[in-house]
């Protein structure tokens, strides 16, 4: 099974000392877990208004990995001059946008949000808009972070038909009140239950629009990739879900 | 042997998709509690179902389904089901949330479980969005395990926030953790090892509301040895129910 990992990240996280800190730990979860590519976001930049830097940290994290690791740029369309990380973002050679609007603090009804998603849209790159990054019940006290809700999903998706947006970490109750919203895609790494979820995803979604997503190395990769290996799925499904789906959103 | 220690009933039977990703996935136990309908705070009749519900389990899943009883500490009966229940076969108790492990209800139950020789599950969660309102946390299991040293405790979910679960039980040896439930943050496998010793560590699910194979994979996909995987998998919570 080809597998392609939409919902990787950089090791940039607050909270813990992360364990696996290197682009060497996280291909080494990626060959444990038998996952050949992974989409790499820059987790730092849900911490730090100005995602440039983070941006940057990301290009130098993937640099000797260009063959198995991609960068998905940050932006935080409430800050000045965010067009450049989607100028960058091209010239890097990014194949997705990262949105983390519950920590960058707007909702995705802003008109700042919907312009991005439009440019993103117009240059031909999906979003990738972080639901959450954690269980709220393992937040800090002090820092909980709601999550992006379904209706504010389902307003972004409306305002801009055209925008081919991934969601990161929903749940499935949550996946289940977005069947009405064709252009939203979902990762699997918010799920990871109940017995048979997946087939109850397959069908209020349909295949198309599920991808994995592990949201390595937060999370242990192998999960996610269990999730679609154990199910009972068609080739052609199991192969869409795995990669098939992401490589068509965004043409890798 | 492969044994998943956390599994429960809903709708008093257990969940067709978890006998068959068992035998999918080579688990060969599962130590099951019903928790009736879930409610927080149950009437020792509700909780006399549900582990009526579990000895039907046991009997329809010979082989297969380990019966876990469950009670209520509040109600003074409490200790006396968990000896009619290992009486008729089951071979752990399950303390959920109906009152903390720090009040001192849940002592006659504990002592029970010492004299019967079968060990506690107790859950445990430190949650930042507020626990319920006799949810025990990790430093209430941690301190019943010191008051009770003969008591074999099990706390669930490594108490959930698992990061500080680990340093409430860590100097508690009669305290092991089973690795249940839906956060599967990489790392918090390799810490229980480091922290407890892989011997304290004990495969669980939380099944039907968490995939098996999921639950399966934190331990397989962890960077730890396969002598420990063998131990977390089977012979921990093995050597435990060996005593009844």
């Amino acid at each position: 099974m080809d597998l392609l990992d939409i919902n990787a990240y950089t090791p940039d996280w607050p909270f813990r000392r992360l364990r696996h800190r290197t682009a060497d730990d996280l291909l080494r979860l990626m060959d444990a877990a038998g996952i050949a590519r992974a989409v790499v976001s820059p987790l730092g930049a849900a911490f730090r208004l100005d995602a440039s830097g983070p941006n940057a940290e990301l290009l130098e994290f993937i640099r000797n990995h260009a063959d198995r690791l991609a960068a998905a740029f940050a932006v935080n369309p409430n800050y000045p001059t965010w067009e450049d990380g989607l100028r960058e973002a091209l010239e890097g050679g990014a194949v997705a946008l990262r949105l983390y609007p519950n920590y960058h603090a707007y909702p995705t009804a802003d008109s700042a949000c919907i312009e991005a998603t439009h440019a993103a849209a117009e240059a031909g790159l999906p979003l990738l808009v972080a639901a959450r990054l954690q269980d709220e019940r393992s937040h800090h006290p002090m820092m909980k972070v709601p999550p992006v809700t379904p209706g504010a999903l389902a307003r972004l998706a409306a305002a801009v038909p055209r925008a081919r947006l991934v969601v990161t970490m929903l749940r499935l109750a949550e996946v289940q009140g977005l069947v009405e919203a064709p252009n939203l895609h979902f990762d699997l790494c918010g799920m990871q239950g109940p017995v048979g979820f997946l087939a109850q995803l397959l069908e209020a979604v349909g295949p198309e629009r599920l991808l994995l997503g592990t949201a390595l190395p937060l999370q242990y990769p192998l999960p996610s990739v269990e999730k679609l290996r154990t199910a009972t799925l068609s080739p052609e499904v199991h192969a869409a879900i795995a990669s098939g789906n992401a490589k068509r959103l965004l043409h890798m | 042997m492969l044994i998943d220690a956390h599994v429960h009933l809903k709708g008093g039977a257990l969940h067709p998709g978890v006998v068959e990703a068992a035998a999918r996935l080579g688990i060969e136990r599962l130590l099951v509690s019903s928790l009736g309908a879930f409610q927080y705070e149950p009437a020792h009749d509700q909780c006399l179902q549900a582990n009526r519900e579990t000895e039907a389990a046991m009997r329809r899943h010979p082989g297969l389904v380990l019966g876990a009883c469950y009670v209520n500490p509040r109600f003074a009966q409490a200790a006396d089901e968990a000896g009619r229940c290992v009486e008729a076969g089951m071979v752990a108790v399950k303390l959920w949330v109906a009152a903390p492990a720090s009040d001192p209800c849940v002592f006659p139950v504990v002592e029970k479980a010492i004299a019967l020789g079968v060990p506690i599950l107790q859950h445990a969660w430190h949650k930042a969005t507020g626990n319920l309102p006799y949810e025990s946390t990790p430093s209430e299991v941690a301190a019943l395990g010191r008051r009770y040293p003969e008591a074999a405790l099990i706390m669930a979910h490594i108490g959930g926030d698992w990061e500080r679960g680990l340093r409430a039980v860590r100097g508690v040896r009669n305290v092991s953790v089973d690795t249940s439930g839906s956060i599967i943050e990489a790392g918090m496998i390799e810490a229980a090892v480091e922290q407890l010793g892989a011997a304290r560590v004990i495969f669980g699910s939380d099944a039907d509301g968490v995939e098996p194979a999921v639950a399966l994979a934190k331990i397989t996909g962890a960077e730890i040895s396969d002598e420990a995987k063998r131990l977390i998998l089977g012979d921990n919570v093995a050597a435990l129910l060996s005593h009844t």
